[in-house]
């Protein structure tokens, strides 16, 4: 009896576990970076788009010198900035774009109150269907949702009153966190060579009282009062300040 | 707080909005030496005060003050018309992933975390005041 069990085990942990792994698979989203639709949510906008092409969608656009890791975030404030036509980002609080060498490769668009589409489950339905994601989406920090895609992600929130959206290129952020990790490395290793020049960098003791200085580590015979000690970087700065080398140190 | 430029002076104008002195010293220096004329402001209360009377070109704004936070400020700020272009950095020590889009959608036109480096500021500033 036992044998037989063991014989059918297989197929039966198949039977039962087929379900979840179709349900699992459909639940991946396929969708690329590279295939992602011009959705009228994006307004223009699309992940990988250079700085120039950003700036003729909108010519207002400013952006700051990238920083150490090649990042550049610039905003984009229709609701309050003259200088951006409102009526192209109708609903559109505020858009924030951070560029990895010149790429585009994160784009937040907060909507306001005024957006057709306030209601988070809605508006997941919206963007789904809009960015053509298939997949399943997931708890986000406890305050949204988000679906992984092929290299992308997606999150959508709530926040100040309305629902925004981030599209997000997960490699670039796999590349500035290995910049700076390189950063630290070295800022760590140019630490610890200053240190360690100091460390091989003799000081030159003197006596105040006599005058005299201790070089290259020669020692003065009697241990010299912590009130008269003095330090020397170097012989120069000793012999310029009016010391002169103790005899037993010649 | 400062009495208004003389028509004369033709420096920019920046807003330095926080309740800790040191800080305001440390960016009124910063600023200065850039050649910045820095107006301060102790919380939210007055910096929409500072906003309403003062021609201003930049507001560096502290989030957590008392009175008047400083995301309840630029939400009010923004809320007069006249004042809506002005440039208003939101600075605080909360983490930019976590913070910078609430910053943002309160009417913000950039984040800063604290500690930050001279050369980011530098680089917002140079983007927004033009």
């Amino acid at each position: 009896m036992l044998t037989r069990f063991r014989a059918v085990l297989p197929a039966l942990l198949l039977l039962i576990l087929y379900p979840v792994m179709v349900q699992s698979l459909s639940a991946q989203c396929t969708q690329k970076i590279a295939t992602l639709p011009a959705a009228p949510e994006l307004f223009g906008f699309r992940l990988g788009m250079t700085k120039d092409e950003i700036k003729q969608i909108v010519p207002a656009a400013v952006f700051p010198r990238t920083d150490h890791f090649g990042v550049a975030k610039t905003t984009i404030n229709p609701h309050f900035d003259p200088k951006i036509d409102q009526k192209k980002y109708e609903g559109v609080r505020s858009i924030s774009l951070d560029l990895l060498d010149d790429r585009l490769v994160s784009l937040w668009i907060g909507f306001d109150e005024n957006f057709r589409v306030q209601n988070i489950d809605e508006f997941m339905k919206l963007i789904s269907d809009s960015l053509k994601v298939n997949g399943r989406w997931s708890s986000w920090r406890s305050r949204g949702q988000q679906m992984r895609c092929d290299g992308f992600q997606v999150i959508v929130a709530t926040l100040a009153g309305g629902p925004s959206l981030r599209v997000l290129d997960m490699s670039a952020e796999d590349t500035v966190a290995a910049r700076r990790q390189e950063k630290e490395e070295q800022d760590s290793l140019a630490a610890a060579a200053t240190t360690e020049a100091a460390e091989l960098t003799p000081e030159i003791v003197a006596d105040k009282q006599t005058k005299t200085y201790y070089p290259n580590g020669c020692h003065p015979a009697k241990e010299i009062a912590e009130a008269n000690r003095i330090i020397f970087k170097t012989v120069e700065e000793a012999e310029k300040a009016g010391f002169k080398v103790a005899k037993n140190c010649h | 707080m400062e009495p208004p430029s003389s028509a004369s002076d033709s420096r920019r104008t920046v807003l330095v909005v926080d309740d800790f002195d040191d800080t305001r010293l440390l960016l009124r220096t910063w600023f200065e030496r850039r050649g910045f004329r820095v107006i301060e402001a102790e919380n939210g209360l007055q910096a929409i005060n500072c906003a309403q009377t003062e021609s201003l070109d930049l507001i560096i704004m502290d989030v957590q003050m008392p009175q008047l936070d400083g995301l309840a400020a630029t939400r009010q700020i923004r809320s007069v018309k006249k004042l809506g272009s002005i440039p208003i950095v939101a600075v605080s020590a909360y983490g930019a992933d976590q913070f910078r889009e609430l910053a943002l959608a309160a009417g913000c036109n950039e984040y800063v975390s604290t500690p930050f480096e001279p050369s980011t500021l530098e680089g917002i500033v140079r983007a927004l005041v033009q």
